[in-house]
């Protein structure tokens, strides 16, 4: 296990009504290997599960265990967590301020104490990982395209070579081929360098596509998790809590309801389509 | 933590401070400051600080929501108060140890320069808190008009203003996300000496001016599509007119000022 | 109601080369009408948005707003308040500090008077469902709900044609929910023409008429379920196509007999609902 919350509550104070965020007794643990998706609405906790995740702020109550160790109760957790768990901010391009992008990947690394060598090794294998080849190593990160800042920005976490990676909302803005693109190289990263990934998003369908495990937060508390089967087997109770189900499950669904029976944790056009021309050819 | 500041933000209420005069106001905030800066003695003291404690009475503004937007410049407040102390020079000396002594006189300019600090923060953080901006930056607008005479843009620097104003909670909140979003770099601002803050500040800030401009190139363009030309041939949605109340206003800060010289002028005759 | 003849748009990089961003585009839009332009970040859609109120004026060609040319600049005021524009991100396009003293803004600029003004202003507020809110300073809004105070914005100043430049890019699907319902009844119950500039495709298969561009060129121009019904062409382009309508576009590749345009999961079910009863039989 790498990382596993217990209980995890916390409150947050003078914000406004629609952004109090807040979580009440969450646990759940994420094991080497495995890409969790994080789904919710708005104000459902998402984010604050990130940033407790990743040490930046403490939880009120519970447990934050990274290798078995609790962090929550440290002075400073993220002298603990830092490097070991990467945590990608939404739009994250909007965090980038050196002079190039090898600077700017530099950054997180040599706050890790590392020297200038190993730095540059790292950003190297991290600008790699992310598809941007070594021309851009003395580009202005200011001077790049949307979806290229934004790989410079998840480089930049990388390079610290954590074990797990936590994105906020990756494909926020982006389109359909940035999209894919942006999880193809998640899928990459998660090979060569880190054990585990977790992201936030709003897309049920992202999470169908290219998560193994769900974790569903609503109002702050766990509504379910488990497999990506497991979760959309109980694709009624999504509905019930605003949440979208991907297309295809609703079409399955539907069709039930007219009488016939499909296995409804089909996820993608493909294998619903398979699935129906047994049915119609069988 | 950048959220308790509550300098230039708007407490919305129906007090009778806020159904005043934006004009009325500002110039009230003038006659203030002065005499907040002229104070000097015990009544002087006492009273700009009963008047304060009058204004913030009559805006029915919580009183804890003054005091968390001090937050900031305590700071500021503290080190004139210790350089003061230990500055100043006085005849009765109540402490002294190696080359600092303090005296009686030290300690009660000290006491006065805090005061005077607080209380000009509290006043002029009143005016922001019972004015909504646009009613602000128009009453400053309208004050600053005779100055259109002599070319002065009086539109524009307070369309400026009101654009800032309201982009303060915005920049605020762009600014926690990426002091969040560098820590998680690892970026350290809280340890470390002043030259490694300094540094810290660097990550914080390209990002926050990088943001801003952006902010503004697209704020320009939105507003000229929706026909803004500047100052002229505009109506305004807020209508400022002189109530029965500003006069009642203006009457009282007229007779403050009026005590006031009177009192003045008798201390320094005598 | 718009009109672009033989646009040409480049950029001029610091380099000195020219990019090519619209080229020869020429595109007609009736009054009343509702037209997605869907294409990748990058196809010139959000150029192409940024042409039909003045906002850039072409280097070749020539764009008409209501029959008055935008190269003009004696036009620009008129053609700004009949055309509106709604950009994507929702925090830059709010000026005022509170809700109604900012869809004031614009009236305020067309010098409308006192008591009309209010008038229009509440007007507008209650039609965007942000009249509660009148009060309230913009940053205490949601995403959905900024956005809608900037259309009751655009909606005051009485426009015939509103130009939504990737309205829903930075929202929650609660937001963007909440905008599209406000743009469909805006125009369907005030009858205003609308250009939504999108690359999502569920919206756009909400319009009548989905406008595809790539590469600064229209490519695609026909009603959505014709367009979606495309499918390797629209996958090629780089964009979505709803699920169902891949997974029927699937099956006939199989060869099954499925007609018609599916854009939507009833249809979509209905239609195989059918053809699995006909098998049964």
């Amino acid at each position: 296990m790498l990382i596993e919350l217990i209980d995890v509550s916390y409150t947050y104070e003078n914000k406004a009504p629609h952004e109090r965020r807040a979580l009440n007794n969450v646990s759940f643990k994420v094991e080497k290997g495995e890409v969790w998706g994080i789904i919710g609405h708005t104000g459902s906790g998402k984010s604050t599960l990130t940033e407790i995740m990743s040490g930046l702020i403490k939880p009120s109550g519970g447990e934050v265990l990274l290798h078995g160790e609790d962090v929550s109760k440290l002075k400073n957790p993220m002298s603990k967590i830092k490097g070991k768990v990467g945590l990608v901010f939404q739009y994250p391009e909007h965090q980038l301020f050196e002079e190039t992008v090898l600077k700017d990947i530099c950054f997180g690394p040599s706050n890790l104490g590392l020297d200038e060598e190993e730095c540059i090794k790292r950003a190297k294998e991290a600008m790699e990982l992310v598809g941007l080849g070594e021309e851009y190593a003395t580009l202005s990160p200011f001077e790049l395209s949307g979806g290229e800042k934004r790989r410079v920005a998840i480089a930049g976490i990388i390079a610290m070579r954590p074990e797990i990676l936590v994105l906020d909302e990756p494909t926020a803005g982006l389109d359909p081929v940035g999209r894919d693109m942006l999880f193809k190289m998640l899928g990459d990263i998660k090979g060569k360098l880190c054990e585990s990934i977790v992201f936030v998003s709003h897309s049920m369908d992202d999470v169908a596509l290219y998560a193994d495990k769900v974790l569903v937060l609503n109002e702050g508390s766990v509504l379910m998790q488990g497999s990506v089967k497991e979760v959309f087997e109980r694709s009624g109770e999504l509905e019930a809590a605003g949440l979208d189900v991907p297309q295809v499950t609703r079409l399955l669904i539907r069709l039930n309801e007219m009488g016939h029976s499909f296995d409804k944790t089909l996820l993608t056009p493909e294998a619903a389509a398979d699935a129906i021309y047994e049915r119609l050819k069988g | 933590m950048l959220r308790d500041i509550t300098i230039g933000q708007y407490y919305n209420g129906k007090s009778f401070v806020h159904s005043l005069d934006p004009r009325c106001k500002i110039i009230a905030l003038a006659v203030m400051m002065v005499l907040i800066f002229t104070a000097h003695g015990v009544v002087d003291y006492a009273f700009v600080t009963v008047l304060t404690c009058l204004f913030i009475a009559l805006s029915r503004v919580p009183l804890s929501y003054i005091v968390k937007g001090m937050k900031p410049v305590w700071l500021i407040v503290v080190f004139t108060a210790i350089i003061n102390i230990f500055m100043g020079s006085g005849e009765e000396v109540i402490f002294k140890a190696w080359v600092l002594s303090v005296t009686k006189e030290a300690l009660f300019s000290a006491f006065g320069m805090m005061l005077r600090v607080i209380l000009l923060v509290t006043v002029s953080t009143l005016l922001t808190l019972t004015t909504s901006p646009m009613v602000l930056t128009s009453g400053i607008e309208r004050l600053l008009k005779p100055l259109e005479k002599i070319k002065f843009p009086s539109h524009e620097v307070a369309m400026m203003m009101s654009i800032a104003l309201r982009f303060i909670p915005t920049l605020t909140e762009e600014a926690e996300k990426i002091m969040k979003a560098q820590a998680a770099r690892g970026n350290d601002i809280e340890g470390g000496g002043f030259l490694k803050k300094v540094k810290g500040m660097i990550p914080l800030f390209v990002p926050l001016f990088v943001s801003a401009f952006r902010r503004a190139d697209e704020l320009a363009m939105a507003m000229e599509c929706r026909c803004y030309q500047g100052g002229s041939n505009r109506t305004a949605f807020k209508r400022l007119e002189y109530k029965k109340c500003d006069t009642v206003a203006f009457l009282f800060m007229l007779t403050v000022v009026i005590i006031t010289v009177i009192y003045r002028m008798v201390g320094f005759l005598l | 109601m718009l009109k672009c003849e033989n646009v040409t748009f480049c950029y001029e990089s610091e380099e000195g080369e020219n990019r090519i961003i619209l080229d020869d585009v020429s595109l007609q839009i009736e009054k009343g009408s509702f037209v997605a332009v869907l294409g990748r970040n990058g196809s010139g859609k959000s150029t192409l948005a940024k042409h039909f109120n003045g906002v850039l004026v072409p280097q070749k060609g020539r764009v008409y707003a209501n029959g008055m040319p935008t190269d003009e600049e004696k036009n620009l005021f008129e053609i700004r308040r009949s055309v509106g524009m709604v950009f994507q991100n929702p925090d830059n396009q709010i000026v005022a500090t509170t809700v109604e003293e900012d869809v004031a803004f614009g009236l305020e600029n067309l010098g409308v008077p006192y008591e009309e003004m209010h008038k229009r202003v509440n007007e507008a507020l209650k039609s965007v469902g942000m009249y509660e809110y009148r009060h309230k300073e913009p940053h205490l809004l949601s995403g959905g709900q900024k956005q809608r105070v900037a259309i009751a914005g655009v909606i005051a100043m009485k426009p015939e044609c509103i130009i939504f430049d990737e309205p829903t890019a930075m929202l929650d699907p609660k937001g963007r929910k909440e905008v599209m319902e406000t743009i469909k009844k805006l125009n369907g119950e005030m009858g205003i023409t609308i250009v939504l500039i999108t690359h999502f495709m569920e919206e756009a298969a909400k319009s009548e008429r989905v406008i595809v561009m790539d590469k600064g060129k229209i490519v695609m121009d026909d009603k959505p379920g014709k367009v979606f019904s495309s499918v390797e062409e629209i996958t090629r382009l780089g964009l979505d196509v709803p699920a169902v309508t891949k997974l029927c576009n699937l099956l006939i590749k199989k060869g099954i007999d499925i007609r018609g345009e599916m854009l939507r999961t009833k249809e979509c079910a209905e239609a195989l609902d059918t053809l699995l009863r006909e098998r049964e039989c």
